[in-house]
């Protein structure tokens, strides 16, 4: 009981102090203090607290110094939080242009990419909200219909639609969450990263070396070390200090 | 008398392999500090010379000289037997009970282990005479930080003549040696020292960086030296006339050995700059460029160079972080060292390729770093000038080369957009996916989907379905169709009648007649109202037909409706 009471008046106090932090940030940047401006948005972030322009300014200020993987981490954050905001897509795109290891890979089918951008448009929550919302539709429909206060061929016809697009979307959301939740991923922060075939220095040899700014897949992690793996299917282990998980 | 000779000649067989064995010895077990001991292992009946591994040795004894090795072979009686010898010179370290521990000798493939050697060394009985010949490690200071430089000089100091043999350098563990000086020939000079007059020569001289550790011992030397004897005796004989001492001198063999030596270290003062990567010393720093303007995607050569003295080569230069603008390459690191002087003194370079990707002007911002003076034992830092240079615009068909796409080009020119300021609100990480509002919503659902049959079930109440209500409102519906209706008012009320019927009791049929009105309505059949109302119907296709009931197609319609409300009264019990 005392810790709720102590929990209700910090609630509030929290709140200020990180929307305090968050101006003061912004008043750095502003200022030209990029370093200042990194140091407010992180301690944010240490506070357990994130939104989208969170993200997006950090990733700024990392930008302005010159740390492009770390500002492609911030805004591949942001995105995920707020996956249709045009300046935080802008910036991504100018700093991907920076970066040195630069993949293309081959367009997708049109139908694949069609489905991908749809699930890249819209957070999980966004997916289950849409989806709640539809199935609440669809059951008051249901339910007048069962009480008889309307009676229309058409509106047997919306429930059948409704219910589609419901399992549709649920499905969707499932699967964006099951995506999220299985695959793990990190931006490299640092230039010259070396990746060995092991998890120590010493008789490894160094498999390849990638620059910042590469988004890799995450594999097993040991002490220190995690095992990456590139798009184009290469693996090896790096230092986990060299590399950010999003 | 078989039985011997069989085992003599299988003796004979296993001869070589029983004979083979090895021994360690020394030729004296008591000597003087300065004595050099001969130490030996013999092989015998070895077809190869022993590998031996003589680190244990160095313990107690400076190896001086050695392995020299020799083959013996002896037949005696008709039998063969050869033996191999390796000869090692070694001087004691101290004084005491030292001894040779046992090694391991390998002979081809087999192994063996040498006895222990123990030798009594006591001090030296020729201390008078070490007046005459002696080695002397001179250091320029005893007080160092840890990166500066110690100028280390081993001399030797001889009043008789001398011929020194070639050493080897002693290993300077905990220090960064950087050789200053090693003379082939050494030469000497007059010098007087305390009084007495000495030549001095220089063997070697080198720089001395001290590294982080906790010993710094400045080792001693040791050198074999031969010394000419004097002879004392002197016969006139016609053979050993002095006449041919120039021809054969007789020399001794004296080994040398220079006193250790230790440094203190000294703490660096406090308020360590942050960016002190280890350089100590004296130091000036330069950035420059090999040109002055340059045209997108050329490249530039940017040098930045640290001339000074001191423990170079013991840290790195600065990191330098470019603009994104240019494309900077791993740089070529160089490092010349001035010579003929007695510090370290050179010039260390970082070359970098740079290849501009976008026009305009650029920047190049100052590159910082701190270095300690220990001769004014203070922090100093020095900076390079910041480099502007002007990009001049390229063709962009050279850009299109050099792995960049179109839109890549594009963004290169564009710069991020501005920060946002507005307040959002603030989600804790990781917060779970459904929020109380959506789960409220599920819940909201599966409460409708569920109601009708709730309600029911709850209230005793029969849900009225679509066709409920139908039948409800069939009486009002005729009733509004008997009244709006136009045309035969006959065709109108059996219409009417009809369709009343079939929602009312929701028949499956739409083909009524008044005999299936009968069926259907059995249960009703001693009511007099629908008596009446089949009556009605017999009237109503009558006049639809026939001339008769003309009389009452005025009051039809009004008799139907009279009809329908009594008969839904009927029927709605």
């Amino acid at each position: 009981m005392k810790y709720c009471i102590i929990i209700l008046f910090l609630g509030p106090i929290i709140a200020q102090d990180i929307d305090l932090l968050f101006e003061y940030g912004n008043q750095s940047f502003i200022n030209g203090r990029f370093d200042d401006a990194i140091d407010k948005y992180e301690k944010i972030l240490e506070q357990d607290q994130e939104n989208a322009d969170l993200y997006y300014n950090l990733g700024n200020s990392y930008f302005r110094s010159h740390e492009i993987g770390k500002a492609i981490w911030a805004y591949n954050k942001g995105i995920k939080l707020s996956p249709r905001d045009n300046d935080i897509h802008q910036n991504l795109e100018i700093a991907n242009s920076r970066i040195i290891d630069r993949l293309v890979l081959p367009e997708p089918f049109f139908l694949l990419r069609l489905y991908r951008d749809l699930k890249n448009n819209f957070t999980i929550q966004e997916f289950i909200m849409i989806g709640s919302l539809l199935l609440f539709l669809e059951a008051s429909l249901f339910m007048n219909l069962q009480f008889g206060w309307i009676g229309n061929i058409m509106i047997r016809k919306c429930i059948s639609i409704l219910v589609i697009s419901a399992m549709l979307i649920h499905g969707i959301a499932l699967e964006k969450f099951f995506q999220e939740k299985n695959t793990r991923q990190g931006i490299i922060i640092e230039n010259g990263v070396e990746a060995y075939s092991g998890p120590f220095y010493g008789e490894n040899t160094v498999l390849f070396r990638i620059n910042e700014g590469t988004l890799v897949d995450l594999d097993q992690s040991q002490e220190g070390w995690v095992e990456i793996i590139l798009i184009d299917g290469k693996t090896g282990w790096i230092t986990t200090n060299t590399m950010r998980a999003l | 008398m078989k039985f011997y000779n069989q085992l003599i000649l299988s003796l004979a067989i296993l001869n070589p392999i029983l004979a083979l064995q090895v021994t360690a010895s020394v030729d004296r077990d008591h000597c003087s500090i300065d004595d050099l001991i001969t130490f030996k292992i013999v092989a015998e009946d070895a077809s190869s010379f022993p590998k031996v591994d003589t680190k244990s040795i160095s313990r107690d004894f400076s190896i001086i000289s050695g392995p020299s090795q020799q083959t013996n072979m002896q037949w005696v009686n008709g039998a063969i037997t050869n033996s191999r010898t390796m000869t090692w010179s070694i001087v004691p370290k101290r004084e005491g009970l030292l001894s040779i521990p046992s090694l391991t000798v390998k002979v081809k493939r087999k192994t063996f282990k040498t006895k222990p050697i123990k030798i009594q060394v006591v001090s030296s009985n020729r201390k008078t005479k070490d007046l005459d010949l002696f080695i002397l490690a001179e250091i320029d200071k005893d007080q160092v930080y840890l990166g500066e430089q110690v100028t280390l000089t081993y001399k030797i100091f001889k009043k008789v003549n001398i011929s020194i043999d070639p050493f080897e350098l002693p290993d300077f563990d905990g220090f960064w040696a950087e050789e200053l000086y090693r003379p082939r020939q050494v030469s000497f000079k007059n010098v007087s020292r305390s009084g007495v007059r000495y030549q001095v020569g220089t063997l070697y001289q080198v720089a001395l960086f001290p590294m982080p550790g906790d010993k710094h011992v400045i080792p001693s030397l040791t050198l074999k030296t031969k010394v000419v004897a004097n002879r004392s005796k002197r016969r006139r004989d016609p053979f050993f006339d002095p006449f041919f001492d120039s021809f054969f001198t007789e020399t001794v063999t004296k080994v040398l050995n220079s006193p250790e030596k230790s440094l203190t270290i000294k703490d660096f003062p406090e308020s360590r700059p942050y960016d002190f990567t280890g350089a100590v010393g004296q130091f000036s720093i330069d950035a420059s460029t090999d040109r002055d303007s340059i045209v997108v995607n050329e490249g530039l050569t940017y040098t930045i160079s640290l001339k000074g003295t001191g423990n170079m080569g013991l840290f790195t230069l600065p990191d330098i972080k470019f603009p994104n603008q240019l494309e900077a390459f791993s740089p070529t690191e160089n490092f010349t060292k001035d010579v003929f002087r007695d510090a370290l003194t050179g010039t260390m370079s970082s070359e970098y390729i740079l290849i501009p990707r976008m026009a305009g002007s650029v920047s190049i911002p100052p590159v910082k770093m701190s270095y300690f003076d220990p001769q004014s034992e203070s922090w100093k830092r020095i900076q390079t000038d910041a480099v502007t240079i002007p990009i001049l615009a390229g063709e962009e068909t050279l850009a299109m080369g050099s792995g960049f796409s179109k839109r890549e080009i594009e963004l290169l020119g564009r710069d991020i957009r501005y920060i946002h300021t507005e307040k959002m609100p603030w989600k804790r990480i990781n917060a779970p996916t459904l929020s109380p509002w959506i789960l409220s919503i599920y819940g909201m659902s599966v409460l409708l989907f569920f109601a009708p049959p709730l309600v029911g079930s709850l209230l005793g109440y029969r849900v009225r379905t679509a066709s409920d209500r139908k039948a409800k409102d069939s009486l009002k519906k005729a009733c509004r169709d008997l009244r709006s209706g136009t045309g035969d008012p006959f065709d109108l009320a059996t219409s009417a009648v009809y369709k009343y019927l079939h929602d009312r009791l929701q028949l499956s049929t739409d083909n009524l007649d008044p005999n299936m009105v009968k069926e259907f309505l059995s249960k009703y059949l001693d009511n007099n109202d629908f008596i009446f109302l089949l009556d009605h119907l017999n009237t109503c296709d009558a006049g639809r037909f026939g001339p008769e009931g003309l009389d009452r197609e005025s009051t039809i319609i009004d008799e139907t409706i009279i009809i329908l409300k009594k008969l839904d009264k009927v029927i709605g019990k």
